[in-house]
């Protein structure tokens, strides 16, 4: 689906895949204050989940995919609530 | 040349050289697992040595090359010719412009366009399909997953055991429709994930969302063939280690800190030494061995002097330090001893080539290669093989088509060996060529005009293949016509000769050619045979002594202006080494003379001198300076009462 910047945080949501990168790097860029949302995440592209690791934003929301919940969101920043 | 870079050339040399020997050694044997390590640790220090300088398209080939071999480490790329030749081009070149680019520090231009089509062949094995199933598996486990394992042994036991998987996505890899994380997940029985960065970025500025800076670990539950299904598509870029169920945890360590430990555990071991340094040693060491001699008249004197008891200890202390000395000196020859394998090794190579521009087939079998002898006789020795076995691949090795005429194997054997006897060293060269016709051999003699038909007639076989040592024996065209060798087979002897050693050959028609070449293992130390002429001493290397004579008077025939005597039945011209050194020959001798019988060539000389004094193990020193070159005088020594000695070159002062 789509990256959205909203205002509480940036909404990743349903498949999220490497042609969001640019947008997604963009808006971490300029908003370093807010957090990603996950909850809606199906499917998260290797680029973005690598630009988080690099931006290290707050993490809101858990995916529902059982492989990112349980193998990528834990280990990609200390922060995430 | 500031320090690193002369460094960095004396490392660029030994792995070039070891790496071109690993790729012929696997081009013969491709399965041969330890060469495949050893070139790979090779090219991967390379490709470190050359990342500290400025030689940014060397680099990128060698880390292409790197590339290449880790793929053929785990199996996706196979190790054949198409793997070999691009690699060997890579190497050879290297080793050309080793020093020019030592020198200038930079690539030039023209180096820059060879890189680059070095680069292009490489990549094009890199990019050639996989013909066979990718295999995946590496042999060693790394750390982090036997850390793991280590974790994990009070859970439950996996039946199929577990498999570690390293994935360092391709940097472009997202261009691909690569999606590391989500073929991750396909990965079934995952136990264990982690993630970090590949490289670290210097800032944010830097990063680039569309390039893969990834490293991705994973344990997962077996069996492997489950696992290698999913990285099926990604042979480069994946490894995968089986690790044993409840396996105790072994040290296994990652291949390259492997190679890393083992590399400081040689360094533990060798210590690069300039050799000037060891020479130097020697030189003292020598000296040694002569100072000590000065301390018997020490204790001559005290038991003169009526103490017996000083006298003793002098002496007991003379027999300690000469012990001490002795395994001084032993020990510093030690350092100076290489092993021939240096000088061996050279010529794999050398043999491949070679055999390939004559178009046969030839294998280079080496044996004895851990054989060691002096530094300098090891180098020295480079010379005369490099004749001796390219004339065995021009001339002693026949083409295919006449080697299985004569029903021999297809496959030419060149035999380079080494073994050491007694205090000299050993090497044959030998083909199973055609071998040398001595009627040929003869006949090309007689049209040289080195012997009459009727010398030649009288000769023996075994004496009639001599000739090809004599002076003037090969020429091109002689050579050409003749089915045996000859070139510069009289130059190979006389470079022997310098070396004191000595040169055979043995040959027999349709077997093939051996020659044997001898040499003293070290020169440092020589036995020299002290004389007296006048009131001068001058020392005679023992190894140009046949055998010392004593002769009457009354037995010197006059001959013309010369004079001779018979030695068993055997006329020896008689000289006098105080005419030889043109010094006042005493007045005409009525007591016995004494003689040592020289070598002079294959005729012996006698030689008369006043006194037979002692015999003295020295170190001689070449003379320098001034004195450099002086007709007949090989060196100095010193003797044990500090008195120099001049040690005469009999053959020079003689002819």
């Amino acid at each position: 689906m789509s990256v959205d910047m909203e205002a509480h945080a940036i909404v990743l949501s349903g498949d999220c895949g490497v042609d969001e990168a640019e947008s997604f790097v963009t808006m971490l860029e300029s908003r370093p204050d807010l957090p990603i949302d996950l909850t809606g995440t199906a499917a998260l592209h290797t680029s973005l989940i690598q630009a988080i690791m690099l931006f290290q934003p707050v993490i809101i929301g858990a995916p529902s995919v059982d492989f990112l919940a349980r193998w990528v969101i834990p280990s990609l920043n200390p922060r995430s609530s | 040349m500031d320090e690193l870079m002369a460094q960095f050339r004396i490392e660029a040399r030994e792995l070039v050289q070891q790496s071109s020997e690993d790729l012929i050694a696997l081009e013969r044997e491709p399965s041969d697992r330890s060469r495949l390590e050893s070139v790979f640790r090779s090219i991967h220090t390379l490709k470190g040595s050359v990342g500290l300088f400025d030689f940014q398209a060397l680099h990128q080939v060698l880390h292409c090359a790197e590339d290449l071999l880790s793929g053929a480490r785990d199996g996706s790329i196979d190790v054949d010719l198409s793997l070999i030749d691009p690699l060997l081009a890579v190497v050879d070149w290297i080793d050309g412009i080793i020093d020019p680019i030592a020198e200038t520090a930079r690539l030039s231009e023209q180096q820059v366009i060879v890189a680059n089509s070095l680069l292009g062949a490489l990549q094009k094995v890199i990019a050639a399909p996989i013909q066979t199933a990718p295999a995946l598996l590496a042999e060693s486990i790394p750390q982090w997953a036997s850390d793991f394992q280590a974790k994990m042994r009070d859970q439950t036991p996996c039946a199929d055991g577990l498999v570690a998987i390293a994935y360092t996505p391709h940097p472009e890899c997202f261009f691909n429709g690569d999606d590391p994380f989500a073929t991750m997940a396909h990965v079934p029985g995952l136990r264990h994930l982690t993630f970090s960065l590949n490289e670290p970025l210097a800032s944010r500025a830097d990063f680039d969302p569309f390039r893969c800076n990834l490293v991705l670990r994973a344990i997962a539950e077996g069996p492997l063939d489950r696992i290698q299904a999913v990285f099926r598509l990604l042979p480069d870029q994946v490894r995968l280690f089986e690790l044993a169920s409840q396996a105790p945890l072994s040290p296994a360590m990652e291949p390259s800190t492997a190679s890393q430990a083992a590399g400081a555990d040689r360094n533990a071991v060798l210590l690069r030494i300039d050799a000037a340094r060891i020479d130097a040693l020697v030189e003292i060491a020598g000296e040694l061995v002569a100072a000590k001699n000065g301390l018997l008249p020490l204790a001559g004197r005290a038991r003169e002097s009526g103490d017996d008891a000083l006298a003793r200890q002098i002496f007991a202390s003379q027999s300690e330090i000469e012990r001490l000395v002795n395994a001084l000196y032993g020990a510093v020859t030690q350092a100076r001893m290489v092993p021939v394998d240096q000088t061996f090794r050279r010529f794999a190579r050398l043999v491949r080539e070679t055999a390939a521009r004559h178009g046969k087939a030839i294998e280079l079998v080496i044996e004895g290669e851990a054989t060691e002898a002096d530094r300098n006789v090891v180098e020295a020795l480079f010379e005369p093989l490099l004749h001796l076995v390219r004339n065995a691949i021009d001339h002693g090795v026949e083409a295919e088509a006449d080697r299985l005429a004569a029903s021999k194997r297809a496959r030419a054997r060149l035999l380079l060996r080494a073994r050491q006897r007694g205090d000299r060293i050993e090497i044959e060269v030998s083909d199973d060529g055609r071998g040398m016709d001595p009627a040929r051999v003869r006949a090309a003699a007689v049209a040289k005009g080195l012997l009459t038909s009727d010398q030649a007639q009288a000769m023996t076989d075994l004496e009639s293949l001599q000739l090809v040592f004599a002076p003037g024996f090969s020429t091109a065209r002689v050579v050409s016509d003749l089915s045996g060798r000859g070139v510069g087979l009289d130059a190979v002897k006389t470079a022997i000769h310098k070396l004191s050693g000595s040169l055979e050959m043995t040959s027999e028609l349709g077997t093939g050619t051996s020659f044997v070449l001898r040499l003293p293992v070290s020169f440092s130390m020589s036995q020299l045979m002290v004389v007296e002429v006048g009131r001068e001493r001058y020392g005679v290397p023992l190894e140009d002594i046949v055998e010392t004579h004593r002769l009457a008077a009354a037995d010197i025939r006059s001959i013309r202006a010369g004079q001779a005597f018979v030695l068993r039945q055997q006329t020896v011209p008689l000289l006098y080494l105080s005419d030889l050194l043109r010094l006042e020959r005493p007045v005409a001798p009525t007591a016995d003379l004494k003689v040592l019988i020289v070598r002079s060539g294959d005729d012996r000389v006698g030689v008369a001198v006043d006194t037979l004094a002692d015999r003295a193990e020295t170190l001689t020193r070449p003379l320098g300076g001034l004195l450099e070159g002086m007709h007949g005088i090989l060196g100095t020594t010193l003797l044990g009462d500090g008195r120099v000695l001049l040690v005469l070159n009999m053959e020079e002062l003689i002819g």
